[in-house]
């Protein structure tokens, strides 16, 4: 059983499994809250740090409460979008991984780019959920471990996770921009070479 | 080129930043820390964008300047100044998403900042380069980790300041020196002579000299104020091994002295006097030895 000064503080159940309700600022959130914490984190926890669309994460945690570390399941999501659903969960990491990769990659073999475009498409899209619900867990486990107060609990919980559509704009802003960018250089480029006499564009080359 | 060369250049680019991150982690880890680590990352993308607007704008205001001018502008404004500045305010957001009080989530977040702002330059550095093993190992083991660097300085400032409440003037000091430092770095790469020029002898014996003492010099800097932020976030951080860091301090303070004149002694005997091109790279190949020492001593010390 955990003190009562450290309940009264908040702290983390997770060397205990009796019941804590105040954990969660009482009422149904606080019953939910203390019903899963097997395996440290509880599912109001994960349900404030995951966001949108819990119930289709669920099914992953529970699994990997029950031992599975890297239980596979479908995203559609994951699949057609890949690196740009990361970034819109909050996956700032695995999509600065994915960015260096797609730089890397290209460098050692040309060839190998479009293998590696899909293969991390086709990983987003069947363990991008696992991915995300490990990603929250630890969040959630870090903030539990300090000791806050109920409702600042909540708040950071809110704060830490979640879904960035402001990210994903900027990153679609940025690609377009990028991409009007190289489309006039080029543009100008081969309208120079169709311009230049021989002897220029040989220069050029 | 062969693949095999990209691969080892790759390796030698990316080894030494993963090294580096492995230290922090075993300094200050913790399940906070681990997540503003990939935090940290994407915000290293994010300081990389903003570098590159920060230095379109510097590279027109200072369109008119020619020679040395010019020279002395892109190093401490282009580079130096648009890239730190793009850094601190990506500093600045990621202590605002801290989760705990923990001085170590902040540290772990901010070296993310600062060596994937590096990896990432460096991985566009060798996709332009031809020489791809001096550039990834040259810039594995001094650009990137420079990068971490200037973030220490950067977010030790921010540190002060913002969460222990000290005058905000400590902040922009400690940017400052950022600045400083890696616009002193970038100068004398960029006032050192390419191979043509050192053959030709465009550039007195003397100057060269002063220039790769100046390269060597910012590089120790860089090395003594990177050491200085990290022991003083260490005797701030709750979960402090103090009793590793200490050994690993005094390993540090020991071989500085030494290495330091041996570094200062070669530089001026090697590229002073010598008028061999193949030695143009020497200063940095030197700095880059004794930073790859320093830094080999501490994690050794560290891990023990």
């Amino acid at each position: 059983m955990p003190r009562m000064a450290d309940l009264l503080r908040g702290a983390s159940d997770e060397d205990d499994d009796s019941p804590a309700p105040s954990r969660f600022g009482g009422g149904a959130l606080g019953a939910i809250g203390s019903v899963a914490s097997g395996s440290g984190t509880s599912e109001i926890d994960m349900m404030r740090v995951v966001g949108g669309n819990w119930q289709k994460y669920r099914g992953v945690w529970q699994k990997m409460r029950d031992g599975q570390p890297w239980p596979v399941s479908f995203s559609l999501a994951g699949l057609l979008f890949g690196s740009l659903w990361l970034l819109y969960r909050k996956q700032w990491g695995l999509v600065f991984l994915l960015i260096a990769g797609s730089i890397a990659i290209p460098f050692v073999d040309q060839n190998l780019s479009i293998g590696f475009n899909i293969a991390t498409n086709v990983l987003c899209a069947l363990l991008g959920k696992a991915l995300i619900v490990k990603g929250a867990m630890g969040k959630a486990a870090a903030i539990r471990s300090i000791g806050y107060t109920p409702d600042e609990a909540a708040r950071r919980l809110e704060k830490a996770g979640g879904t960035s559509t402001l990210a994903v704009g900027a990153a679609i802003v940025l690609l377009l921009i990028v991409g009007v960018v190289a489309s006039m250089t080029m543009g100008a480029n081969a309208l120079r070479r169709a311009e230049a006499p021989a002897s220029v564009v040989s220069a050029q080359a | 080129m062969i693949v095999a060369h990209k691969v080892a250049s790759l390796a030698m680019a990316l080894a030494f930043s993963g090294a580096i991150m492995l230290l922090i982690d075993r300094c200050f880890g913790s399940h906070a820390a681990r997540a503003q680590i990939g935090r940290g990352a994407g915000l290293s993308l994010a300081s990389l964008v903003l570098a590159v607007i920060f230095s379109m704008v510097a590279m027109i205001g200072g369109a008119a300047l020619t020679g040395a001018a010019r020279t002395w502008h892109q190093a401490f404004v282009v580079a130096a100044a648009a890239e730190e500045c793009a850094r601190w305010l990506c500093l600045l957001v990621l202590m605002r998403g801290l989760m705990t009080h923990e001085v170590g989530e902040f540290v772990a977040g901010a070296a993310a900042v600062g060596l994937g702002f590096g990896v990432i330059e460096n991985l566009l550095y060798l996709t332009g380069s031809k020489d791809v093993l001096v550039v990834g190992a040259l810039r594995g083991v001094l650009s990137a980790p420079a990068h971490f660097g200037f973030a220490m300085v950067s977010a030790w400032g921010l540190w002060r300041w913002l969460r222990l409440g000290e005058p905000a003037v400590l902040a922009f000091a400690a940017l400052a020196v950022a600045i400083l430092l890696h616009g002193a770095y970038d100068a004398g790469l960029m006032f050192w002579p390419s191979p043509e020029e050192w053959a030709s002898h465009a550039m007195a014996a003397p100057v060269r000299a002063a220039v790769g003492l100046a390269i060597v010099g910012s590089i120790l800097a860089i090395t003594v104020a990177t050491l200085l932020a990290l022991s003083d976030f260490l005797d701030l951080s709750e979960s402090r091994p103090s009793r590793r860091w200490d050994e690993a301090w005094m390993a540090f303070g020991a071989i500085l002295l030494p290495l330091g004149a041996l570094i200062a002694l070669s530089a001026i005997g090697v590229v002073g006097y010598m008028s061999w091109s193949g030695l143009a790279f020497a200063p940095m190949l030197i700095g880059a030895g004794g930073s790859l020492a320093l830094w080999a001593t501490a994690i050794r010390q560290i891990a023990r």
